[in-house]
């Protein structure tokens, strides 16, 4: 999944308060690097085999992805890249005009308190390739404790290693992620290859026949699983990436974009990770199942050694290490733009140390899909302030950029949004059975209206001080 | 030196691409897949990482 991270791109961190200028801005190459390299990640190991634990059906996953994928790269080309390129500012810097700065610090918390997951996540993943070698118990489907005291300590010592790498700061490792991309792009495809020949397809011919009847048969999900139907694909693989599109994290990235339809770039991260690598990350899963029925243990680490030995194993330490060091990373800043003046090494390793917390319960990674769709959910409706503040406000003839125009800490319109369309999300999860992967969508069109109505609101009780500069 | 590190990276590619091929074709051994591809891991390194360190691009994106 993509994991949050940027790994790829330095230049993040500049230009944080002010627009790109014209001689920053990137071609499209580097658009399509980065998407490609970010989203073959440790996740990637874990969530095509948690389909398969789904009971999803052949047709259902390869063109649920198909659609899903395609609607994630429409949201990033057609919401997201545009208004980047309109305004060259980062997320942050956009929300706090919108939102004030208060309001952007309760952002950065939740904001930082995911990533801390989503690395754990990545912890856990790095820990079956790392325990292996140690005959390390490793966890099924339905563990959410720890499963044995080795598997408590390599997650200490894993989540210790990627915390003090990032607290260093991370620009070896971002070389290191550079350079391993497109060898681990290879190894993800040869897993599946191999986890195909071992299921006993031996010609394209035989491929779709044995998808339906030994690997995606669409019968009863495992234990503790959530039966997936097309549907289900088609929102999961729009939306596990809800905060970056639609939620209009990538603002950041965009903004360096020299036309908005480099936005079509994201393409390449969609159909090499969340495509070919989940698919076969889930032949993996399939070819384990059909060696021992009885083992459904979702073991990144195990899965990637049998089909490929111990390139596998190091494709799953790099993959879940490359992408955890920047996601801790920038918890630690989300973190410290909360408390500026702690040390940024400091909150980097408190970052670090939540992140390993969470990896040592293998529910994080066993309940990846439900945390992802509920990753998307708690960020996505501040994408929808930023696309009604950027699109429609003026045309109501309200002003944009409210908090910035009225020196306002924390503007109540963009608050209430939030809140309120995260608490229609809990009503419909829990009084009308609405399921978690379904809940980003109207979540988003719901902040997106009550920020309009809001605003309206809000306005009129309070003039701005100073006028013009909107968008 | 350049050439050289490009030369090894560029076959350490090439050996992770064709062995599962190669195995899905019946050339060879689906156990000497694994080996292949440590070889193909190990030359792709060996020629990225000093490229990488010493300022050159040779494989990474």
């Amino acid at each position: 999944m993509a994991n949050t991270t940027r790994a790829a791109t330095a230049t993040v961190d500049e230009f944080e308060r002010e627009t790109v200028p014209q001689n920053r801005l990137k071609g499209l190459r580097s658009f399509v690097g980065m998407y490609a390299g970010e989203h073959v990640a440790g996740t990637e190991f874990m969530i095509g085999p948690l389909f398969l634990a789904a009971g999803v059906s052949a047709f259902d996953l390869l063109v649920g992805l198909l659609v899903g994928n395609m609607l994630a790269v429409l949201s990033w080309a057609f919401i997201c890249a545009p208004i980047a390129t309109g305004v060259r500012l980062t997320l942050y810097y956009k929300l706090e005009k919108i939102c004030g700065p208060r309001l952007v610090i309760l952002y950065n918390l939740a904001n930082g308190f995911l990533f801390c997951f989503l690395a754990g996540a990545m912890v856990s993943v790095s820990a079956t390739a790392v325990g292996l070698p140690l005959n390390m118990p490793m966890p099924s489907l339905t563990d959410w404790l720890p499963t044995s005291l080795v598997w408590v300590l390599v997650v200490i010592a894993i989540g210790a290693v990627f915390s003090y790498v990032a607290a260093r700061g991370y620009d070896a490792m971002v070389r290191v992620a550079n350079t391993s991309a497109p060898w681990m792009v290879l190894v993800f495809a040869a897993c599946g290859i191999v986890a195909l020949q071992q299921l006993g397809v031996t010609s394209l011919s035989d491929f779709w026949s044995v998808a339906k009847e030994r690997i995606w048969t669409g019968g009863d999900p495992m234990p503790g699983q959530t039966k997936f139907t097309l549907w289900h694909v088609i929102f999961f693989s729009w939306f596990c990436n809800a905060a970056m599109h639609m939620g209009m994290a990538d603002l950041s990235i965009f903004r360096y974009a020299k036309k908005w339809q480099y936005g079509f770039a994201s393409a390449a991260g969609m159909f090499i990770g969340h495509y070919l690598a989940w698919i076969a990350a889930s032949l993996l899963f399939a070819a384990q199942l059909a060696r021992n029925p009885a083992d459904t243990s979702v073991a990144p680490g195990p899965l990637a050694y049998n089909a490929v030995g111990i390139a596998g194993l190091v494709c799953v330490i790099l993959a879940g290490w490359t992408t955890a060091n920047p996601t801790i990373y920038r918890a630690g800043l989300a973190f410290q733009a909360i408390v500026p003046s702690a040390s940024r090494i400091r909150v980097t390793w408190i970052a670090g140390a939540i992140a390993t917390f969470g990896a040592i319960f293998p529910a994080l990674a066993m309940k990846l899909l439900d945390f992802v769709g509920f990753y998307g959910t708690i960020l996505m409706p501040m994408g929808a302030v930023v696309v009604v503040d950027y699109y429609l406000l003026k045309r109501f003839g309200l002003t944009s950029d409210f908090a910035e125009h009225s020196s306002m800490s924390f503007n109540m319109a963009a608050g209430g949004a939030w809140i309120i369309a995260l608490a229609t999300c809990a009503l419909l999860n829990t009084l009308a059975g609405v399921q978690i992967y379904f809940l980003a969508l109207p979540g988003w069109l719901t902040a997106g209206l009550l920020y309009l109505v809001l605003s309206a609101y809000v306005q009129r009780n309070r003039t701005p001080l100073k006028t013009g500069v909107v968008r | 030196m350049k050439k050289l590190f490009l030369s090894l990276s560029v076959a350490g590619l090439i050996l992770t691409f064709l062995a599962p091929l190669l195995a899905f074709g019946g050339v060879i051994d689906p156990d000497v897949v694994k080996d292949i591809m440590t070889a193909g891991m190990i030359l792709w390194f060996a020629g990225t990482v000093p490229a990488v360190r010493t300022g050159g691009t040779a494989g990474a994106k």
